[in-house]
């Protein structure tokens, strides 16, 4: 029963997605909004094919900044802020015949590589931006086909699980500061988990590109397991409980990014090049974000299982209207370029529970891009942001504690990135 | 057209001078042994060996021709044309030969200016080596135990940048990147409710590696420091319970060391002599104060670590002229390991060879190296089967 508390009776942790997955990637995938026609060194993360319009070689680098904050009934109670180095590479070449392009895309938080607590008693946790951001990314890919014409593209994002176990054999001397009759080991393996990202597009009509994208699921998973056999004493052999064993298997599921479909279609205009992507996110098949685990023990007679609550997730449709500007002349400064966009996007939870919450959001995003007055001697410069305004929502939990309570969140991302070709 | 099989039987046959018949029966010799004559040794395969076939047919000694972005950073200003190199890489241990080790991994060398020409950015390099059974494995025990292979393997994530401020000096800086595991564990068991909160972060750490090399036409002399990575952990768990009687346990700490690659310095080159390519390397690991371990289970108890001995390493490889031979080209090496470990002095010897087959712009290589006692019973061997090819942009 003591040893019981020993390792991991969690309460809920809800950690979920990644900065691609929320946001985008580059400055000027924040302002663009739409993650299929972007820029093509971004794609590696998102849109594989979409890679065969990188021409030259090009590495790029920037920085990126977002802050949200959650309101209930009108009181601000959380704000996050997550940073990171973020940016990509392509390479074009040629391969089977067709144009090939590999792609990099990376994001770096400052902090670590992934971050995962159990739930503190802070109330509610609304998972689109709470620790979402926060985790490491690393995404590479490889597109086929005839440029102008066709392409497909595969990928794989990358991510570690985790499987451990702590043994401990002897006495667990209970006023003691050492332990001189306990022996322990451990056993941790982190294993590498992938997310197989597919895409492919047509050029349905001159200037109509049509592109559509699926990207798998993925998700962190960890098993610890203590695993103790011995007595408990308060002094060296002075057991006050003898062979005792406790074996406590936990698991925990966090960073879930779920299986999506985007479908986009692009136009050129004489002035730019607009799209309309529609996402379908399917939350809702997901493994439940909430911890399980088992305590057996010479102490009890039945093992102690703590299983999840039902998924209180469900799948939700984004819609969103992005435009890109050709190149503006400004000599002698040089040119720009202007990025912006629209998003809405349904909420990704249930509203009859208050273990998880999410509003109806609408993200706006704006950015430029520079390119000095020598394309070859300095690197392209972005800057982008992104608003995200979450509608305020009822939400009627059958939790007592909570009951019906109002609720919204709001946030924003801010980017600068900077580009060589060659 | 003329099959490149049927080409080596014919030269076989008929264009090989005594000597160059003799090398090819070492080689060959050596190779089969390695074959018939497997398993085991400790420390992680890419610093002790390297990862790819030429690094492990040359025991990581420096040639004018690329591919040894794991043992020598500088190995970027080789290169004219963008490349990519993929590789699978086994090693087998004899002390468990059961639980053999395998890496997949792949490397980009991003030429940006070409060799010989002064650039301050002259090169930039990426190297990924994975090991088959995950990321990296954390073992460690409060009692003395012999590390299982493959909590010697770990991730390895490799970025080079190269500079070259003069046309005969190259610059490079190489970082490796790893993670470790921080956190806490807080307990309370109550019959009214478990209350528990679990802190569990990755923070990367990294390893910076610094090398110079002076190379004229025909050789090149190089040195090289790699700075000591650790991988340690310390997760305290603190618990309590309320029912049925109020009790505190006491403060755990679980304390250790799951990987260190210890420092290293190195001074290497090669040189040309009638249509050979000799090449050379004298590598120290400097002794270190911890070693893979669990450290202690309070925050108070120390169990103290074993060291980690001082190591030497001496290696010289060949390249026979290739003229011969186009277009296969073969390496093969001979070292001795130094180990001062206490009370005695320990000695092992190595042996590499590669084979690499060049078709189109790409080429296909074969390489291995063995470790042996001095009785000569072997202790681990390490093979790595690579291909690498140009990636240009199309005209």
């Amino acid at each position: 029963m003591i040893l019981s508390s020993a390792f991991l009776i969690l309460t809920p942790t809800e950690v979920l997605g990644s900065k691609p997955d929320t946001l985008g990637i580059s400055a000027s995938g924040l302002g663009h909004v739409n993650s299929l026609s972007s820029k093509p060194w971004t794609l590696a993360a998102t849109h594989p094919s979409g890679l065969l319009d990188c021409r030259r070689r090009i590495i790029a680098q920037g920085y990126s900044l977002s802050h949200f904050q959650k309101q209930i009934e009108e009181t601000t109670v959380k704000s996050q802020s997550t940073r990171g180095f973020e940016g990509g590479l392509c390479l074009p070449s040629r391969l089977f015949n067709l144009d090939a392009v590999l792609g990099l895309t990376w994001f770096l938080p400052d902090e670590h590589i992934t971050s995962l607590r159990t739930r503190s008693p802070r109330g509610p946790m609304m998972i689109f931006f709470e620790d979402r951001l926060d985790r490491l990314v690393v995404a590479s890919s490889l597109a086929l086909g005839e440029r102008d014409l066709w392409g497909i593209g595969l990928g794989l994002e990358h991510l570690a699980i985790t499987r451990g176990t702590v043994a401990l054999r002897g006495e667990l001397l209970l006023d003691e500061l050492e332990q001189p009759n306990l022996e322990g080991s451990i056993d941790f393996l982190f294993g590498g988990k992938r997310r197989v990202l597919a895409s492919a597009w047509v050029n349905i009509a001159p200037g109509l590109k049509w592109s559509l994208a699926y990207a798998s699921a993925l998700g962190l998973t960890i098993d610890l397991d203590l695993d103790f056999a011995g007595d408990v004493s308060s002094e060296p052999d002075a057991p006050l409980l003898e062979d005792v064993s406790l074996v406590l298997a936990s698991h925990l599921y966090a960073y879930g990014t779920p299986p999506r479909w985007t479908s986009n279609i692009q136009y050129e205009t004489g002035v730019g090049a607009v799209s309309l992507e529609l996402s379908w996110v399917q939350w809702g098949v997901l493994e439940v974000p909430l911890p399980t685990s088992t305590v057996s023990t010479s102490l009890r007679e039945e093992p102690v299982d703590e299983s999840s609550v039902s998924n209180p997730m469900r799948s939700s449709l984004n819609i969103g209207l992005a435009f890109s500007s050709e190149f503006i002349d400004t000599e002698p400064f040089g040119r720009v370029r202007i990025h912006t966009g629209v998003r809405y996007e349904e909420p990704i939870t249930l509203r009859d529970q208050a273990i998880l919450i999410d509003a109806p959001k609408l993200h706006t995003g704006i950015a430029i891009e520079y390119i000095g007055t020598s394309n070859n001697a300095w690197p392209t410069l972005s800057v982008g942001g992104r608003y995200i305004h979450g509608f305020q929502t009822l939400q009627d939990s059958n939790d007592p504690n909570y009951g019906m309570f109002r609720f919204g969140l709001s946030g924003y991302a801010l980017q600068s990135d900077l580009e060589w070709s060659w | 057209m003329e099959r490149p099989l049927s080409k080596v039987s014919s030269w076989i046959a008929t264009g090989l001078t005594i000597r160059a018949k003799a090398e090819l029966c070492l080689i060959g010799g050596v190779f089969i042994w390695l074959i018939v004559a497997p398993p085991p040794a400790a420390a992680s395969t890419s610093s002790e060996f390297g990862l790819s076939p030429q690094e492990l047919g040359r025991l990581q000694t420096p040639y004018s021709e690329g591919n040894q972005l794991f043992s020598h950073p500088t190995a970027l200003a080789d290169y004219e044309t963008l490349t990519l190199q993929g590789f699978l890489t086994g090693r087998y241990f004899s002390s468990k030969p059961e639980e053999p080790t395998a890496h997949m991994g792949a490397a980009i060398y991003i030429p940006l200016a070409s060799p010989h020409q002064s650039a301050w950015l002259a090169g930039l390099g990426f190297g990924l080596g994975n090991p088959v059974h995950g990321l990296f494995r954390a073992m460690g025990s409060t009692t003395p135990t012999t590390p299982e292979p493959q909590s010697t393997e770990s991730l390895d994530l490799r970025t080079t940048l190269n500079s070259r401020p003069h046309p005969n000096l190259d610059l490079a800086i190489g970082l490796r990147s790893l993670a470790k595991l921080v956190g806490s564990i807080d307990v309370t068991v109550a019959d009214a409710g478990n209350q528990t909160f679990v802190i569990n972060r990755l923070l990367t750490t990294y390893r910076a590696e610094l090398e110079a090399r002076w190379s004229a036409e025909t050789w090149a002399i190089q040195l090289g420091y790699r700075d000591r990575l650790v991988i340690d952990y310390d997760v305290p768990i603190q618990a309590s319970l309320e029912d049925p009687v109020p009790l505190d346990l006491p403060l755990l700490s679980i304390r250790g060391v799951a990987f260190i690659d210890p420092r290293t310095a190195w001074v290497a080159g090669y040189s040309q002599y009638s249509r050979h390519t000799f090449g050379w390397q004298l590598r120290v690991r400097l002794s270190d104060a911890e070693n893979v371990g669990l450290s202690g289970l309070t925050p108070s108890e120390t169990r103290p670590l074993p060291n980690l001995p001082r190591e030497w390493l001496a290696t010289v490889s060949v390249q026979p002229d290739g003229a011969s031979i186009v277009p296969f080209r073969l390496n093969h090496a001979y070292g001795v390991r130094l180990i001062e470990r206490e009370p005695e002095l320990e000695v092992a010897l190595r042996t590499g060879i590669s084979a690499e087959y060049q078709f189109d712009q790409q080429s296909l290589a074969l390489g291995c190296s063995v470790e042996v006692k001095l009785n000569l019973t072997p202790t681990t061997l390490v093979c790595s089967l690579g291909v690498d090819t140009p990636w240009e942009p199309p005209q």
